[in-house]
């Protein structure tokens, strides 16, 4: 079964929690990949380059027509935002080049904001955004996979002006995240909802799988049958289409004569 | 109401911003370089915006007022031209015909503030036209429903009050009427509702105010001394659409000042082919989208609407109207 959200961590520190709390178990040790509940994570390494290699590879790891939503969750500075506050960002700046993305701002959560994926650790902070280091990456890529709404970017404040990044510890990690258990689990959740109604319009009708097993088709006749059956559908007439497909002589039509047929049925039904 | 806005940094100090701002607190705000960075990208699902869309605070440069298609509007029958502009793109209501759907990319709002540019490019193009020349506002939108933000007719009434001359179509399906109600009249704006009969109003206009609402506000404008007119479009064929026609012709009629109504038109069910390729991707779904087409110079329409039922639909209107306020949309 292919995932429906691939989430795309960091590091293994960050990917600990997360695997517990989402239930997931691991699959490969290199590159570390754990699956569980629909959910697919990947833990890249640091920086964009290696964010942008992990969500390449589990792109080549799907179906080149399955659907699914990208995540990337971890930790990032902030110049004023408290430690432990969530964030999800709504625009990401590569600051080596200044080029921006931005994420659709279609999910519920209020705690929006801008993030500066940065090269090298941010100690400084100078601008009031959140600093990480793999969204840019993350995101430029992900999004050649699927629709830009179902990639977001979600991070954790884990140090700011007050308390620098030297002060992150492993346990310091393990209770933001714990911290943030509801949040995670809603946009998760929200992420796949949104996937869904995605999916919803690029579903094939069980009777275009059906056709497809049967007959043999053009691509220009997958195209046409694909849409006949839909409309059928759309009609509230699929029965009908079954009763159609039920037929024996069917089963020995060419592509063309399918296409005709169904055709002319949904002329007299419509 | 939007989920969130996104503002072009050239435009970010104007106080017409800053005034939209205001009246939208609390919305998360994006600073942006240039709407199409966010508008024209590829890979974005109009139908998932939808559900949530932002609003795009930007500025309009390159030609701001356009020739209208042939036999767009009421200047068809006069010696006037006919322009669009458009300072806004994409409509906060949800019509399942409409064809911004397959036009754009994203379903978020962008709406154009350098107002001032515009009319300059009005003045310009009066200047160069003859006498009852027609401007356009709703062409890409519906120029009333987001006036509580916009403040559109209070910026663009005074241009057209020192060109009566001309004429202004301010085309909608919203009763957002209340700036209009007080401002003065004027006999060269026109406030042009649309009308699809009832049942197929409910089934495919999606968060437009009813029939009765429309009515009421036009009924409300007609009395302040604002010119209305009608427009029956996208006339979409059905079993029975002479029948549920006839009753919306009643009620419309009953209720307005027939002899004060501006002008009248029908326009029928059409669609470059390639929005409609993509609106039917984005509802695969819908059935009215499921019905046999004709393909015709690049416009998709509907089989069942081909014989006389435009005809048949003039002739009733024409029980209610004079022949010289009414035209057929091309
Ligand atoms: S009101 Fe007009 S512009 Fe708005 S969605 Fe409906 S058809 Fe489109």
């Amino acid at each position: 079964m292919e995932p429906e959200l691939n989430l795309v961590i960091a590091h293994k520190l960050e990917a600990k929690p997360l695997v517990a709390l989402l239930d997931m178990r691991q699959i490969t040790k290199q590159p570390p990949i754990y699956r569980g509940g629909g959910l697919r994570l990947i833990v890249s390494g640091q920086g964009r380059h290696w964010a942008q290699e992990a969500v390449n590879f589990l792109a080549q790891q799907s179906h080149i027509s399955s659907v699914q939503a990208w995540l990337n969750i971890g930790i990032a500075g902030h110049q004023t935002l408290e430690l432990g506050q969530p964030l999800l960002a709504n625009k990401i700046v590569n600051r080596s080049s200044g080029e921006a993305v931005y994420p659709a701002p279609l999910l519920a959560m209020k705690q929006v904001g801008e993030l500066h994926t940065v090269d090298e650790p941010e100690s400084g902070y100078p601008q009031n955004v959140a600093y990480d280091m793999e969204a840019f990456g993350f995101f430029k890529a992900a999004c050649k996979h699927t629709s830009l709404e179902l990639v977001q970017s979600l991070k954790i404040i884990s140090d700011n002006l007050a308390h620098g990044a030297d002060k992150i510890t492993p346990d310091k990690v393990l209770e933001l995240f714990h911290d943030n258990t509801d949040v995670i689990k809603t946009v998760v959740a929200d992420l796949r909802s949104l996937r869904g109604r995605f999916i919803e319009t690029r579903l094939d009708t069980p009777e275009f799988a059906r056709i497809s097993a049967l007959v043999h088709l053009t691509a220009t006749q997958r195209v046409q049958v694909r849409r006949l059956c839909q409309r059928y559908h759309a009609f509230g007439i699929q029965e009908q289409l079954a009763e159609l497909l039920g037929s024996k002589a069917l089963q020995a039509v060419s592509g063309r004569e399918l296409v005709r047929s169904l055709r002319q049925l949904l002329l007299e039904l419509e | 109401m939007f989920s969130s806005i996104y503002i072009e940094e050239a435009v970010r100090d104007s106080e017409r911003v800053e005034a939209i701002l205001r009246r939208v607190p609390g919305i998360p705000q994006i600073a942006i370089q240039q709407y199409g960075e966010v508008f024209n990208r590829a890979g974005q699902n109009f139908r998932l915006q939808k559900q949530q869309p932002a609003l795009i605070l930007a500025h309009k440069s390159g030609r701001r007022v356009l020739p209208t298609p042939e036999g767009y509007g009421f200047e068809s029958g006069s010696t006037g031209k006919g322009f669009y502009f458009s300072h806004m793109l994409n409509c906060v209501y949800d019509c399942r015909y409409c064809f911004l759907q397959g036009m754009f990319r994203s379903a978020n709002y962008v709406l154009f503030i350098n107002f001032e540019d515009f009319e300059q490019d009005i003045e310009a193009t009066i200047a160069e036209s003859s006498a009852d020349s027609v401007f356009y506002s709703g062409y890409d939108c519906d120029s009333l429903a987001l006036e509580p933000i916009s403040a559109f007719c209070e910026y663009f009434l005074p241009c057209f009050q020192r060109h009566p001359e001309h004429f202004l179509e301010i085309r909608t399906k919203s009763t957002q009427i209340r700036f209009l109600l007080e401002h003065e009249p004027l006999a060269n704006c026109v406030i042009a509702m649309s009308f699809s009969p009832q049942i197929q109003s409910e089934r495919w206009e999606h968060q437009v105010p009813s029939i009765a609402k429309r009515l009421e506000a036009l009924v409300r404008l007609q009395n302040a001394g604002w010119p209305v007119a009608l427009r029956f479009e996208p006339v979409i064929a059905q079993t029975n659409t002479l029948s549920l026609y006839k009753e919306l012709f009643e009620i419309v009629f009953a209720q307005l000042q027939t002899e004060r109504v501006h002008s009248v038109s029908l326009g029928e069910f059409r669609l470059p082919v390639d929005y409609y390729k993509k609106i039917v991707k984005l509802y695969p779904e819908e059935p009215l989208l499921a019905r046999e087409t004709r393909l015709e110079d690049g416009m998709i329409s509907l089989v069942q609407q081909q014989g006389s039922l435009l005809q048949d639909l003039e002739t009733m209107l024409l029980a209610y109207v004079a022949p010289e306020s009414y035209y057929r949309c091309a």
